[in-house]
């Protein structure tokens, strides 16, 4: 994986989840095992420091009867000797027993508390690392003053650090046992989340593609769930109106469809009569005969645009038919610029090599032609530069004037129907469509055409599959 | 925020193994009942075992009680009241005379046979002589008695709290 990859993964729902859930866990059986932690350790130190004291105050007071002041030396050690089970030292003034346990060993805080109160005292200290338990009992007399005697014991807290060790350790081993834990709770729960999420996004996907009929199954009543329902309804409501668009749309091409095949019968009819008048113009008053020209060149025009109009709705309704035959390509688009009486000279420039060959639709081929160099003649300057050459598994031919070019605001859309780059002149020679057939050949024949602008003109270039794949 | 990690900080680092701790109070400090530096005590102390220990017993009394009547108002066990509240005593009830002799060392004679008696009938014994010696301001010279029985002889006791 690459680093941009980790980092898309990373700033996922799934990390983010499987981080959240570890965080909350690990902070959850921290802070239990902490606070477990915490308090045992008090009761561990507690039980340990008040039996040590409970139980040296009680011998104390079991001893203390058969004490009298001041004591001797003697009585010193007797009264020690009495309480060897807890390892005490007795002191009086500068009398000390003879213990195991040193007056030296004994904090000085805690001997000064001792010897100013009549109150039960007692420290932890860590000497090197091993923590002791001190305590002082000072032995008050029947009218609540020192009497003098103290009585320290010290216990070591070693066994009990190393249960609070272990404590420890335990909280810390299981807070991390919890992290596999986490992280596996935190992938279910993601996987949860993730999976319609993933089948909404496909759904959506499909759905900008245009599978308007694609739905999702609704499970549960979650907020997914409404998500989903959402989806379905704004997924059905698409469909519906798309589908009105579409079936108005064609509508009205089957309406321009049928209006054209209608308007053929009269026009094959009133052609009949333009011919004969357009014969017959000379013999008529000057006046009379204009009219008739005008008649007859308009009704050409006229039969041309519905001829256009019948060839568009065919590619509209998928009915145009493919003859694919094995062309010479020079010599048929030679044949074409001959047919139209564009011979090569001053105007037009034609390069075409032959031995260009390819299964292509002559008709079709010939319309394109004729529209492209047509075009050029028309709208644009000379010379008009034809050129064919093959490239690859194409054959390409472009169409090159040396005109205005085409503006850059109509560029976009020139091969849409109805457009006309002069617009100063409203009404051209052409149909408007004659583009739009073109492209449309081209891409029946699975190539396609663009135009662009060569700063000295425009250029139109063909590019036709020289074998149907 | 950053009080928050720092609490946390502090949480983690006070967290592990046992703190030192200052001089802390717990409790009032046991009396000295009767300091025969504070004229002669007046109570008579007898031990008893309460719970499988040995514990003082304070009995009123008109005067000082020598070792010898202290130790046969132990034999005669604990009162009513003391035997309610749970005194127990592991000494024979046996009348005779008892004596005791200043030492050095100081010897307690009893009449009754001193093997059977428990560690703690022992010590009822010692503490209780002890107890009786320090209400009148004495004390043994070396902390220690000796018990004399019919049928040994236990040297150097000490009252065992």
């Amino acid at each position: 994986m690459t680093a941009p990859r980790i980092r898309s993964w990373l700033a996922g729902l799934r990390p983010r989840l499987v981080a959240a859930f570890a965080v909350i866990m690990i902070l959850g059986a921290t802070t239990a095992a902490g606070a477990s932690y915490v308090f045992a350790r008090r009761a561990i130190l507690e039980g340990v420091q008040d039996q040590t004291m409970l139980k040296l105050r009680d011998q104390i007071a079991a001893y203390l009867p058969t004490v009298s002041l001041p004591p001797s030396q003697a009585t010193l050690d007797s009264f020690a000797t009495a309480l060897k089970s807890s390892n005490a030292l007795v002191v009086y003034r500068e009398l000390h027993s003879s213990s195991i346990l040193s007056i030296d060993d004994v904090p000085g805080d805690l001997r000064h508390a001792v010897a100013t109160t009549t109150n039960i005292q007692f420290q932890r200290v860590d000497v090197q690392g091993f923590p002791l338990f001190f305590v002082g009992i000072p032995v008050q007399t029947g009218s609540g003053r020192p009497s003098g005697l103290e009585v320290y014991a010290m216990t070591r807290l070693t066994d009990q650090q190393e249960a609070i060790d272990e404590l420890a350790r335990y909280a810390v081993l299981f807070s991390a046992l919890v992290l596999p834990f986490a992280v596996g709770v935190g992938l279910l729960a993601a996987r949860q989340v993730l999976r319609p999420v993933r089948a909404l996004n496909t759904a959506a996907s499909q759905l900008g593609r245009g599978r308007l009929d694609v739905r999702l199954r609704a499970k549960g009543s979650d907020e997914l769930a409404q998500l989903v329902t959402t989806f379905n309804h704004t997924a059905a409501e698409l469909e519906r109106t798309v589908g009105t668009l579409r079936a108005m749309e064609a509508d009205a091409r089957r309406f321009v469809a049928d209006v054209s095949h209608e308007l053929r019968t009269p026009l094959a009819a009133m052609n009949a009569v333009t011919d004969v008048l357009d014969e017959d113009a000379d013999q008529l008053p000057p006046d009379t005969a204009v009219a008739a020209r005008l008649v007859s060149a308009e009704t050409r025009r006229l039969t041309r645009l519905v001829q256009d109009l019948i060839e568009i709705s065919r590619f509209d309704a998928g009915r145009a038919e493919l003859r694919r035959e094995d062309l010479e390509v020079a010599a048929a688009i030679g044949d074409t610029l001959a047919a139209r009486g564009w011979e090569p000279g001053a105007e037009l420039a034609a390069d075409l090599p032959s031995g260009i060959t390819a299964r292509l639709d002559r008709r079709r081929l010939d319309i394109v032609v004729a529209n492209l160099v047509g075009n050029a003649l028309r709208h644009g300057a000379p010379p008009v530069e034809v050129a064919l050459r093959q490239d690859h598994g194409d054959v390409v031919l472009t169409v090159t004037d040396h005109g205005p070019g085409i503006p850059a605001d109509v560029l976009p859309k020139v091969f849409d129907r109805f457009t006309k780059a002069d617009t100063a002149r409203a009404r051209s020679e052409g149909s408007g469509l004659g583009l739009s057939i073109a492209r449309e050949n081209a891409r029946l024949h699975g190539g396609d055409i663009v135009a662009a602008n060569t700063g000295t003109g425009a250029r139109f270039e063909l590019r036709l599959p020289r074998e149907a794949w | 925020m950053k009080k928050l990690v720092v609490l946390a900080v502090l949480l983690l680092v006070s967290a592990c193994g046992i703190k030192p701790t200052p001089v802390l109070e717990a409790g009032p400090a046991p009396t000295l009942r009767s300091p025969a530096s504070e004229g002669r005590g007046t109570d008579l102390i007898l031990y008893f075992v309460l719970a499988d220990r040995v514990t003082p017993v304070v009995r009123p009394s008109a005067g000082v009680v020598g070792i010898e009547s202290a130790l046969t108002m132990l034999m005669d066990g604990p009162s009513v009241d003391e035997r309610e509240g749970g005194y127990k005593t592991d000494l024979p009830r046996l009348s005779g005379a008892i004596t005791s002799t200043p030492g050095p060392p100081t010897t307690i004679t009893v009449p009754f046979p001193l093997r059977p008696i428990t560690g703690a009938g022992v010590n009822q014994l010692v503490c209780t002589a002890f107890a009786a010696l320090a209400a009148r301001g004495g004390y043994t010279a070396d902390g220690t008695v000796a018990l004399a029985g019919p049928d040994i002889l236990l040297p150097y006791q000490t009252c065992q709290a």
